[in-house]
């Protein structure tokens, strides 16, 4: 039975991917909690779970890269309907990676849908996972910084 | 949890991966204070080779018991967001960064004098604690060298304190440092901390080598942690070592 209801899930997923550039729509973040305006704030969107939270290795993942300001807003366009998720980085010294302290300790802001909290590592992919629909779609992200 | 394991079988695989990295912290540091005692008091662990063989095998016994309350303190937290530990540091305010650290080092040194105050009642003492004070005098191995009945003790307290009193993730990182620092050294046989120190007001609150030194010299006293408020206020703190205080060439406090 959850079987029947998976591939006809996955046919459904297919379908609308396949319909895909009628219905893509947008996806637009508010930042929020971002403790300076140096560097930048770099946010990638996957479907691809092994790729959360960096998007490495999806050819597919979206990337939108903005200046860190106060009420920093990013915009992804052309997004079709499934289940993604988001991870913002706020890299101060636009390096173009997350810096660690003692190669653990992120010293770089982070976010991600869902404000899927930090615990040992960022989140897992379930737990930042949400749905987009046809419709524009409006979220909140918070910054959150360990050190 | 580990994808498709049931939970027992995670904590138990917790437990293992737990026990290796204390284990190997046991071995880096106990080994790194080892050769510094090698250097600067040569010949102070002479004839010692085979306490400090046994000190191991207890302390590597340990380590088996302390990772499994610790890998279940941090699977609830990793999968459930139990315990009170937080990584975003605004959580809370800043100021409570050094005051958690305080509050787990005071929290950990209340359980401990009580508890090794228990140690010292006969029943206890010929049951576990025994084993801890078969190293005479102690060396840079001793300080996780438990019975096992004892070493539970030991293990639950901060992973109970990581449900009680919030941390910061880094502060609990430095919390564990100071833990297994202070433990290596404390039990090495030599002051490591300067004159100034020991001999100062700070040195009067604190328990450094010289202090606990005294409690395996003579058993009934001086069974603080880090702190020696519980032996002032139950009056059971005696002082320095005479050993250590002799080989440093300097009048006892």
């Amino acid at each position: 039975m959850s079987r029947i209801i998976a591939a006809s899930l996955i046919a459904g997923t297919a379908a609308s991917g396949m319909a895909a550039p009628a219905q893509a729509s947008e996806v637009e973040i508010s930042v929020t909690n971002i403790r300076s305006t140096k560097g930048v704030v770099r946010a990638c969107l996957t479907k691809q779970k092994q790729s959360f939270p960096n998007c490495r290795k999806d050819p597919n993942a979206l990337r939108v890269v903005v200046p860190a300001t106060k009420n920093a807003k990013i915009r992804f366009t052309g997004v079709a309907p499934g289940s993604y998720a988001i991870a913002l980085l706020h890299d101060e010294n636009d390096n173009g990676k997350a810096d660690r302290a003692l190669g653990m300790m992120p010293k770089e802001g982070f976010g991600f849908s869902r404000d899927a909290k930090v615990r040992m590592g960022p989140p897992k992919y379930k737990d930042a996972v949400f749905e987009h629909g046809t419709a524009n779609q409006a979220m909140t992200i918070k910054m959150r910084y360990m050190l | 949890m580990i994808e498709g394991y049931s939970i027992p079988v995670t904590i138990a695989l917790g437990s293992a991966a737990v026990t290796v990295i204390i284990a190997l912290r046991y071995l880096l540091t106990s080994g790194l204070f080892d050769l510094i005692t090698r250097k600067a008091r040569p010949g102070l662990y002479d004839g010692q080779g085979k306490q400090i063989a046994r000190e191991i095998r207890w302390s590597l016994l340990s380590a088996g018991i302390f990772g499994v309350p610790a890998a279940a303190a941090i699977w609830s937290w990793r999968h459930h967001g139990l315990t009170m530990l937080y990584s975003d540091v605004s959580d809370y305010p800043l100021w409570y960064l050094p005051v958690s650290l305080m509050l787990h080092l005071l929290a950990h040194d209340t359980w401990f004098y009580w508890t090794h105050r228990l140690m010292h009642r006969p029943r206890w003492f010929k049951l576990a604690h025994r084993v801890h004070h078969d190293s005479r005098p102690p060396t840079a191995w001793t300080a996780m060298s438990f019975h096992p009945i004892e070493a539970v003790s030991g293990a639950v307290i901060i992973p109970l304190l990581m449900f009680v009193i919030p941390i910061h993730v880094v502060m609990l990182g430095i919390v564990l440092t100071v833990m297994t620092v202070m433990g290596v050294t404390n039990h090495m046989g030599w002051e490591i901390f300067p004159r100034w120190v020991v001999h100062s007001a700070l040195g009067n609150w604190v328990i450094t080598a010289s202090h606990h030194e005294r409690h395996h010299e003579d058993y009934r006293c001086n069974f603080g942690l880090y702190f020696r408020i519980w032996d002032r206020i139950c009056k059971t703190d005696t002082g320095l070592s005479r050993r250590i205080v002799e080989q440093a060439g300097r009048a006892p406090v």
